[in-house]
Order: structure tokens, then C-alpha cells, then sequence
């Protein structure tokens, strides 16, 4: 499956500066792994050392928050265009 | 830093006393980069984050906010369209000063650079449901650390 990656701008460099790149996967976990093998430092961004994606990190395939669906384990289609959109966030300390 | 139009700094203002003792949040565009003369309120998601994993989200909307981010999207997108550009954003500290806390910096540079580089942020205080101040942050390249500055406005007159 041919997925569309969508890169928010602070990680665009290590995708050579491109802002949507095309990954295989068949999961939105697959399409991740796959994007860190083609571009390195994707894992060390979203993850955590637990593995667990950082809570900031919201995933989208098309208008859909994974979050939502199948989380990581959310299939995906040929086509079909995956989102890293970290959050806009904070709070009092 | 950003210049803000009356008018904008007063809705930001309402919007903070609207969702007190809530934190609001929101985003100010303007004509170009470090100008703002339109507010848009946008909806948290903190709760419903909080609701479902209040482990991994042990905050609620009283001490933290969380901007739909299919809301961010679509004001985004828009404001490109538009030939606007996206200036500030927007949120409030419900019984806290106007500072930028570590959770606001933790999320507005996650990876030690800013998410969205050229914006600044504003924070208005509201204690008991009254302003008490407001203030603007941006970030600083030469610390990669955010630094306070005054909040300047285009229009004298309320």
C-alpha cells in the first residue's frame, strides 16, 4: 500500500525537506516504521523509550484521528494520506 | 512578537473570561507575520483527551488546554487560502499568572525547536473570572528558550 505521509515543518528536514513523502504499509504502525527506515530519526520523534507514541502526536488517515479507531493498528489504503500533526498544547505549570 | 489590533487583544480577552475557569485557546491571523487583527476561538479537546486516558492526560481543561487539531487544520488551510497568515496562539491561565510554563514550552518546542516557527504566543491570566494581565512569548534562536514581551496594540481607543 502506497500511503502519503503528511510532515509537520519541524520534522521536514529529516525528510529532505519535503513536506508529504510515499511510504508502503498496510497499519499506520507499518507506514511509521517504514518512514523511519526511509527517512532515520521518524522513531526517536514520535515515540517514546517505552515505544508508545508521545502523547503530542496525533495521527490522522484522512480526516479520521487514529486515536479513535484502531490506534496504531488502524488499517490504511492504497491512496490514502497519513497526518502527523503534533498538538497545540500546554497549560499552567 | 506580534502586534495586536484593539479590537483582537479585547476578544482574546472576552474569550479567556468566556472559559474561565477553563483555560480557551485560540488563533490570531493578520495580513502577515508579527501582525494580528482577527481572533478565532477554537474548541479544546483537553476533557474529552483526559476522559478517555486520564493517565496519559491527567489534566483537565482547569490547568491545560489541547486545540482540536482538526480546528488547527481548517484555520490553516483557510488562512492560506486566503493570503492571511496564521500569527499567534492563544490560551489562557485560569487562576495563574501570564507566564509561559514548562508545559507550555514542552509542547511549543517538543523537539527543541518550535513547532511553528514565527508565531507567537500569547497567554492572558484571568483570576476569579477578572483579567489580571497579559503577555506574549516568542521564541528566541540566538537561547532556544522563549522569551516575555510587552503586548503592543494598533488602536488607541477601546
Amino acid at each position: 500500500m502506497a500511503i502519503t505521509v503528511r510532515i509537520p515543518t519541524p520534522l521536514q528536514k529529516l525528510a529532505n525537506n519535503q513536506s508529504d513523502v510515499t511510504v508502503d504499509g498496510g497499519t499506520v504502525k507499518e507506514v511509521l516504521a517504514n518512514l523511519d527506515k526511509a527517512y532515520p530519526g521518524f522513531r526517536d520523534r514520535l515515540y517514546d523509550e517505552a515505544g508508545v507514541l508521545r502523547r503530542f502526536i496525533n495521527i490522522y488517515v484522512n480526516d479520521e484521528d487514529v486515536r479513535f479507531l484502531q490506534g496504531e493498528a488502524t488499517l490504511v489504503k492504497d491512496g490514502q494520506d497519513l497526518s502527523i500533526v503534533p498538538a497545540i498544547a500546554g497549560g499552567v505549570a | 512578537m506580534i502586534t495586536i489590533d484593539f479590537h483582537t487583544l479585547s476578544a482574546c480577552i472576552a474569550e479567556a473570561i468566556r472559559s474561565y475557569p477553563s483555560e480557551g485557546c485560540g488563533f490570531l491571523l493578520g495580513p502577515q507575520m508579527g501582525v494580528a487583527d482577527q481572533f478565532i476561538a477554537v474548541t479544546t479537546r483537553q476533557d474529552e483527551l483526559h476522559a478517555e486516558d486520564p493517565v496519559r492526560f491527567p489534566r483537565t481543561s482547569a490547568t491545560a488546554y489541547s486545540i482540536d487539531p482538526k480546528s488547527q487544520q481548517t484555520i490553516f488551510t483557510a488562512a492560506k487560502a486566503e493570503r492571511r497568515a496564521v500569527t499567534a496562539i492563544f490560551h489562557s491561565h485560569p487562576d495563574h499568572d501570564a507566564y509561559f510554563s514548562a508545559e507550555d514550552k514542552t509542547n511549543a518546542a517538543p523537539w527543541g525547536e518550535p513547532l511553528l516557527p514565527g508565531l507567537a504566543y500569547l497567554v492572558v491570566s484571568v483570576y476569579n473570572g477578572k483579567l489580571k494581565e497579559v503577555k506574549q512569548f516568542f521564541w528566541n534562536p540566538d537561547t532556544s528558550d522563549f522569551d516575555e514581551a510587552l503586548v503592543t496594540t494598533t488602536t488607541d481607543n477601546p
